[in-house]
């Protein structure tokens, strides 16, 4: 129908629809426009959540290539976003190998492994479509690398097709450091621990090892690696006998000292202090052990003591020989009075025993009789023997410089001349004989010559000679053999006068220097040759003299000279 | 010179050591005189002359470096013989400067007193 045709009422009907439809337009338009800025703010939001966050985060298409970076990110790689965007996420990274600094102040090797690694982490990503606190680096612009921890996911399409990816990014610069210190710091404990020049170590509460130093690993010849969880005394069987002591520093929190233990390490004697203390962190968690060697403290505190003990016997020996010389000068002349007034034909005893009614004949007669003659002979071979005894022990107490001088002497020289008269010497062919022994020379030709007495040097080595020689003897050594040996050490001469004979019992080797200490027979030894050599070295040479021996080891005497005299 | 004609002189506290050094020295024909102290060997010396002296040194109150030097001054002539007990008895200077060395010190015990007698004529006849 047309217009002109239509009624008023037609049209106004008409106009009413279209009022109607012009306000639902209207309504329509209306919520577009609120949807359109919903939507906007709701991109705005999320640009907002991605753009504010303190992790770095890159968008990236299905290839690699990143289509979206935040502040943060450009901040963490040390670009500016025209300078990332369209570049390949491994771009970022270190794509060549060499020595960076680091933003941690550290230098970062970056070698091959670094990119085998790379490339195993993305195919892990691509298999499994996530990577979860990967850490590596990003080169930033300036050259530095930045170390990373990267979380990177992939996106599926609605079809299940990878579209990209979002890598959070999060610079642990900080953490690094803080790893770096921590390593450091124990490195430098384990330093210090391991620099100790005592076994350190400390076990658990069940006495298993938990701590284990160089100088245990040197002792032992067990890695902290053999030793960590094994029980103690599995490791080191001496401390058996510790066990308890260290339960019981544990129970009762209080350290514990053992000092001087005895332990014989491959037949070398050795002097252990031990220290125990409870290793306290928040609870009890076990205990540490520190163990020195103490042998050579213990060496010079045993000569110290030596030492002392042998200078009181000597001068109450040198006080007794002064007394006992008076009499016994009395005892061997009167002695030998008689044995000149009975047996002598002095003119006044002829004319004595005429006078007496008999004769010297008789006399005599009477005397051998009645043994009186053997009498006074012993009366005068052991008045000798008192007299050398005596006369010896007054060694002990000649003092340096006094009644000799010392003049330089080759010492090898002296040696040999002392060979020369052992081998000659009646007393020794009687018990042993001295030319079956085989005497290895080892001297030290560079050795200056020593200042010394070279008679009395010759009476010392002739001494020990002499003790080897019978000590082999006495044993039957198969193959008997003295090792002579000079060195030079520091400003000393040094002899050593080593034999392969029976050895000498700890509690003898004690003892040895002792003035009348001898475990020879009876009339064999005086127990005055090594005392009279002592104090021959040690007081009139200002040396020492010392004896290493364990039983059946042999014996080896060691003599020190000084090289320079001392001045008084 | 011929012992019998050789006057010694033997001072020593320890009498066993005395007597037996004058049995010794008169049955070697030598004429002997004795004393136990330094005091009485001077006392001695005053009134009688003699060739040589044998001398300990420790003795009671007068020591015998000190006798020796007294005595000498008595009889300049005179020969002396250390005797002592003292192992570290070492010849003073005063002494070394009257002439006696340390040939004529002797120590106690001596195995054999025949040694006095031998050093005895050495001296006396290196005097004459």
């Amino acid at each position: 129908m047309k217009e002109v045709n239509k009624s008023k009422e037609q049209l106004i009907n008409e106009l009413a629809k279209m009022r109607r439809r012009i306000t639902k337009l209207e309504k329509l338009e209306k919520q577009r426009k609120r949807a359109e800025v919903e939507l906007r703010n709701t991109k705005d939001y999320l640009d907002n959540v991605i753009e504010s966050s303190l992790d770095g985060i890159a968008v990236s298409d299905s290839w690699g290539y990143i289509l979206k970076v935040n502040k943060s990110f450009t901040k963490l790689a040390g670009r500016e976003e025209k300078e990332i965007i369209g570049k390949h996420a491994m771009e970022l990274s270190v794509t060549e190998e060499g020595t960076y600094e680091s933003t941690t102040g550290e230098l970062v090797e970056i070698d091959e492994e670094f990119f085998n690694h790379s490339i195993k982490t993305m195919t892990e990503l691509y298999d499994e479509g996530k990577i979860f606190n990967w850490e590596t680096y990003y080169l930033r612009k300036d050259g530095k690398v930045v170390p990373v921890e990267m979380n990177i996911v992939y996106l599926y399409s609605e079809e299940g097709e990878i579209i990209g990816s979002v890598g959070i990014n999060r610079d642990i610069t900080g953490r690094k450091r803080a790893e770096k210190d921590l390593k450091h710091t124990k490195n430098y404990l384990s330093n210090v621990i391991n620099s100790m020049p005592s076994v350190l170590v400390s076990v658990d509460c069940e006495g298993r090892v938990t701590e284990w130093n160089l100088e245990a690993e040197k002792v032992t010849g067990s890695t902290k690696k053999e030793a960590s969880g094994q029980p103690l005394d599995k490791m080191i069987p001496m401390f058996a006998k510790q066990m308890e002591n260290i339960s019981q520093c544990i129970r009762e929190r209080k350290q514990q000292k053992v000092e001087r233990i005895l332990s014989n390490i491959e037949g070398e004697t050795q002097y252990l202090d031990l220290m125990i203390y409870p290793l306290i962190v928040n609870e009890v968690e076990g205990a540490v052990i520190r163990v020195d060697d103490i042998t050579s403290r213990v060496r010079i505190e045993d000569m110290m003591i030596q030492t002392e003990k042998m200078m009181s016997v000597g001068g109450l020996a040198a006080g007794m020989a002064h007394e006992i010389n008076n009499p016994l000068g009395g005892i061997l002349q009167g002695a030998q009075n008689i044995m000149r007034r009975i047996f002598h034909d002095l003119p006044k005893n002829i004319q004595v025993a005429h006078e007496c009614g008999t004769d010297l004949e008789k006399i005599r007669s009477y005397m051998e009789k009645r043994q009186i003659a053997k009498f006074l002979e012993g009366i005068m071979t052991l008045g000798r023997t008192a007299s050398r005894i005596v006369a010896n022990m007054l060694e002990f107490s000649r003092e340096s410089g006094n009644h000799m001088s010392l003049i330089p002497n080759n010492l090898a020289d002296i040696i040999e001349k002392t060979v020369e008269i052992a081998a000659n010497d009646y007393d020794l062919k009687k018990h042993y004989d001295f030319r079956h022994i085989e005497i290895v020379r080892d001297y030290d030709l560079d050795l200056p010559e020593v200042p010394c007495d070279a008679n009395r040097i010759e009476q010392v080595i002739l001494n020990l000679l002499k003790n080897a020689a019978q000590a082999m003897g006495k044993d039957r050594i198969q193959a008997p053999r003295i090792i002579l040996r000079t060195r030079q050490f520091d400003k000393m001469a040094r002899i050593e006068v080593e034999d392969n004979g029976p050895g000498i019992e700890e509690k003898n080797r004690k003892r040895i220097f002792e003035p009348f200490f001898t475990t020879k027979e009876v009339r064999v030894g005086t127990g005055l040759g090594l005392s009279v050599s002592y104090f021959i070295i040690t007081e009139n040479h200002k040396g020492t003299i010392t004896v290493e021996s364990s039983p059946g080891k042999g014996a080896k005497f060691i003599i020190h000279l000084p090289l320079e005299r001392r001045s008084p | 010179m011929i012992s019998s004609t050789i006057r010694v002189l033997v001072v020593d506290d320890e009498e066993m050591i005395l007597i037996n050094l004058v049995a010794f020295l008169e049955d070697e024909g030598f004429s002997v005189l004795s004393t136990k102290s330094g005091e009485e060997a001077l006392e001695l010396l005053a009134s009688e002359t003699v060739d040589i002296a044998i001398i300990d040194i420790r003795l009671p109150q007068m020591d015998g470096d000190t006798l020796i030097i007294k005595a000498h001054e008595l009889q300049p002539e005179m020969k002396f013989l250390v005797y002592t007990g003292s192992v570290n008895y070492t010849l003073p200077k005063t002494l070394m400067n009257l002439g006696i060395s340390e040939e004529q010190v002797f120590k106690k015990p001596l195995d054999d007193i025949g040694v006095l007698v031998q050093a005895i004529h050495q001296l006396i006849d290196r005097k004459e």
